[in-house]
């Protein structure tokens, strides 16, 4: 009899912790749509850059679009930083804009550093390139205000991600 | 028949100092049941002779007339100790204590972990205080690395079509939700996608792929364009008006496309 107990109080729990496992929880229609409306100027910029990404067929002129994209992730994340204060929404764009940079930008760079001669305008285009991402990457670390955003767990991971790709490109 | 059940049958009993033939048996064999009812024989018997409070001296005379009084006779209580005694319910819950004590102790655990599980969720303000991630912004980011990534015209092709098929796939998914304009907006990107494409299809060096190759890679991506159709297609007999001219576009786009690739497949072939 108390062998049928357990058991039965061994699978009452266990039943109990499987139906708490529930799958994560996916994005509502009302999410995607809230979502789409505050991206929408953000996602017409980055189908732009990406057209005209698939029009550039040199590591440099990819790396020049690669930068403009940046760019834009880089205004973005510190409108999110400073307008509305959004950590995850920082930290979301943050992660973005590394990822642009670490498989987009800085291996065109080094493609492109590659195929020109040290002295000709395309180098001198290439290392000008690389400044004004650090100048960037820079501007987007100083503008993530300390407290509810600077402190924010997420923020602080993607703003180390960005200081370790930061560091890649020199000081 | 266990120690137990007998033992809990003969606490059923009205007068557990007569004990049934059906138990007789196992008391008689069992020295430890044997004990168990000499006991509680003595305690019955011990029961009838605690003394009781003296009634008050007008009690008998009033309950006499209350009863002589009443115009309908009530049937008298039973006796309290019988009620239960007789009762099949209580009955089986004495004859089942371990079980019926083993499905409370489940309940009560199973309660205390959902209770649990409940609690370290967190409060839902700090759930509904989070931003979710966008996947489409994660996909059209994605899609413009792997652009940055394609070094040539045939990836750069491949790459354009999987972004054409992501915002086809957004459309029809926001069909029922976005406003007629926000829809618009996503017909005019795949637009935007399918003219890099055919852009890029147009421009494809002579030498980048053999005649055959430009043929399959092009049936390809036009197939890839014909299932947007279909599945548009699809999606027009579901929606409400307001979305319809959008997704035609993107229908109407995306037949162009087909057109366009089909033709540049067998262009010089």
């Amino acid at each position: 009899m108390a062998r049928y107990a357990l058991l039965l109080t061994t699978f009452a729990a266990l039943a109990a912790w499987a139906g708490a496992q529930g799958p994560a929880p996916s994005l509502t229609a009302a999410d995607q749509l809230r979502l789409f409306k505050s991206n929408r100027a953000l996602l017409d910029n980055l189908v732009d850059h990406g057209v005209k990404m698939s029009a550039a067929d040199t590591p440099l002129a990819r790396a020049e679009e690669c930068r403009r994209t940046a760019l834009t992730l880089a205004t973005y994340t510190k409108r999110a930083a400073t307008e509305d204060q959004n950590p995850d929404r920082v930290a979301e764009l943050a992660n973005l804009l590394g990822e642009v940079v670490r498989e987009g930008l800085a291996p065109n760079l080094d493609e492109a550093k590659r195929t020109f001669p040290p002295e000709s305008r395309q180098a001198k285009r290439v290392g000008e390139l690389r400044d004004t991402t650090k100048h960037d990457l820079d501007a987007v670390r100083a503008a993530i205000p300390a407290g509810k955003v600077g402190d924010n767990a997420k923020v602080q991971a993607a703003l180390a991600r960005l200081a370790e790709l930061r560091a890649k490109f020199g000081e | 028949m266990k120690c137990q059940a007998v033992q809990n049958r003969i606490l059923a009993l009205l007068d557990p100092r007569h004990i049934p033939s059906a138990f007789l048996e196992h008391v008689g064999d069992c020295a430890a049941c044997r004990v168990w009812v000499e006991q509680v024989a003595r305690l019955e018997s011990l029961i009838e002779c605690l003394p009781v409070p003296p009634a008050p001296t007008d009690k008998k005379a009033s309950l006499i007339a209350e009863l002589t009084g009443a115009s309908v006779a009530e049937p008298l209580a039973t006796p309290s100790r019988a009620r239960p005694m007789s009762s099949p319910f209580r009955t089986f819950i004495r004859e089942n204590a371990n079980l019926v004590g083993g499905l409370a102790a489940a309940i009560l655990v199973a309660f205390g972990v959902w209770v649990f599980s409940s609690s370290t969720k967190g409060p839902k303000a700090d759930v509904a205080a989070t931003t979710p991630e966008d996947p489409f912004l994660k996909k059209v980011a994605g899609r413009t690395v792997a652009l940055a990534k394609a070094t040539t015209p045939t990836a750069r092709l491949q790459a354009l079509s999987g972004w054409a098929d992501d915002l086809g796939t957004e459309a029809r998914s926001m069909a029922r939700v976005a406003s007629p304009d926000e829809l618009q907006e996503i017909a005019r990107w795949f637009g935007k996608v399918k003219d890099g494409m055919v852009k890029q299809a147009e421009t494809l060096p002579p030498r980048a792929l053999t005649p055959a190759e430009r043929l399959t890679q092009f049936d390809a991506l036009a197939a890839k364009m014909g299932d947007t159709v279909t599945q548009t297609n699809k999606a027009l007999e579901e929606v409400s008006q307001d979305a319809k001219p959008a997704l035609e576009r993107i229908r109407d786009t995306a037949q162009d496309g087909q057109q366009k690739l089909r033709d540049l497949a067998r262009k010089g072939v």
